[in-house]
């Protein structure tokens, strides 16, 4: 499933939306994911439950470790996508 | 004149008290924990066993520092933290509120900063104990397991000790969080010291001129069963973390009114 940058974001700030009731408008790529979105460090552990749904790959949460902007993790989205090596999610 | 002497002694105190703190730490880092690791029994049950150790020292600390008119101790409705597999939630005025919170609960479990674990003087106390590593990757899983276990865990959701001057009580979600993946009730404690004592903006030297009374008032369950329905389509940590803050902000001021 391959979805290009735009897409992503726009899948991320639906996540980000629904889960922590900020309004997409208020969400950028360069809000600061801590600074200016208010999100903790559970938060960020709870979301990536929620972005599986977006790759349909298994997250580690281990790789978000240095996310810090919603640019950061939507690059790490696409990169995860575009990675052929990775298995994806066969009947979750 | 009089009233130097009587602040030169209890500085005097205090610092015996710390002298003794400190080389107790030593001791029970030299042979209590390793004295209970030897025995041949479970690992669970070393831990068990470890807390149990800290409980009592710390009981006996306090009973110790009310005879010397150190400080007073008030505890309202203390029944309530018999209950086992609760989330016991305080404020955090001062530095002594987890000696007394550790000296009531029997089966107290909690979560200590990462840099406590290598920190010489408090290592093996606490790798003894089997406390909880701040470790978001594990956190959540670990303190289930605790619950479940048994222990009640011991949660400050201001996350450090209150800055007297901030107004009202400010609450992190972390407790919150908890709450909600382990599906486990509250179990508010209100805390308060008067006159305030060893607390974030004071100085380890300073004394209060009277003695400080700490009052403690255990409140029943606070139930999160409504959050947690909704937990998972939305993060209700927000809203029940400013429904807790509410509460104990309005409780402080009820009681100081």
């Amino acid at each position: 499933m391959k979805l290009n940058k735009e897409e992503i974001f726009s899948e991320v700030k639906k996540v980000i939306s629904d889960l922590f009731e900020i309004d997409e408008k208020d969400i950028k790529l360069d809000s600061h994911l801590y600074h200016d979105l208010d999100l903790d460090s559970i938060d960020a552990i709870n979301m990536m439950g929620n972005l599986k749904k977006i790759t349909n790959k298994r997250i580690d949460p281990v790789e978000f470790i240095t996310v810090r902007t919603v640019d950061d993790l939507v690059v790490k989205l696409q990169n995860l996508l575009s990675d052929e090596r990775q298995q994806p999610l066969s009947g979750d | 004149m009089i009233k130097k002497l009587v602040y030169l002694y209890k500085l005097f105190l205090k610092l015996v008290f710390c002298l003794v703190v400190g080389l107790g730490a030593v001791a029970y880092s030299l042979i209590v924990f390793p004295a209970i690791y030897l025995l041949p029994i479970n690992l669970g049950a070393k831990q068990r066993y470890s807390k149990l150790v800290i409980h009592y020292s710390f009981k006996f600390a306090l009973i110790v520092a009310k005879l010397l008119r150190g400080v007073r101790i008030e505890v309202t409705d203390s029944s309530f933290l018999k209950q086992n597999s609760k989330i016991i939630i305080a404020n955090h005025p001062s530095f002594l509120d987890v000696v007394i919170l550790f000296s009531l609960v029997k089966r107290a479990d909690c979560i200590i900063k990462k840099s406590l674990f290598y920190n010489p003087l408090t290592a093996i106390p606490i790798n003894a104990t089997g406390y909880i590593k701040n470790d978001v990757l594990s956190i959540l899983e670990k303190c289930n397991k605790s619950l479940q276990n048994g222990n009640s865990l011991i949660i400050f959701p201001e996350g450090s000790r209150t800055n007297e001057n901030q107004g009202k009580l400010k609450f992190l979600r972390g407790a919150a969080n908890i709450a909600l993946f382990c599906k486990c009730d509250f179990l508010p404690v209100v805390i308060r010291c008067e006159p305030l004592f060893l607390s974030k903006n004071s100085k380890w030297y300073d004394y209060p001129d009277s003695i400080p009374c700490y009052n403690l008032k255990v409140m029943d369950s606070f139930r999160v069963d409504k959050y947690v329905k909704q937990y998972g389509d939305k993060m209700t940590s927000r809203e029940l973390t400013k429904d807790i803050e509410q509460m104990f902000n309005s409780e402080i001021l009820k009681a100081s009114g």
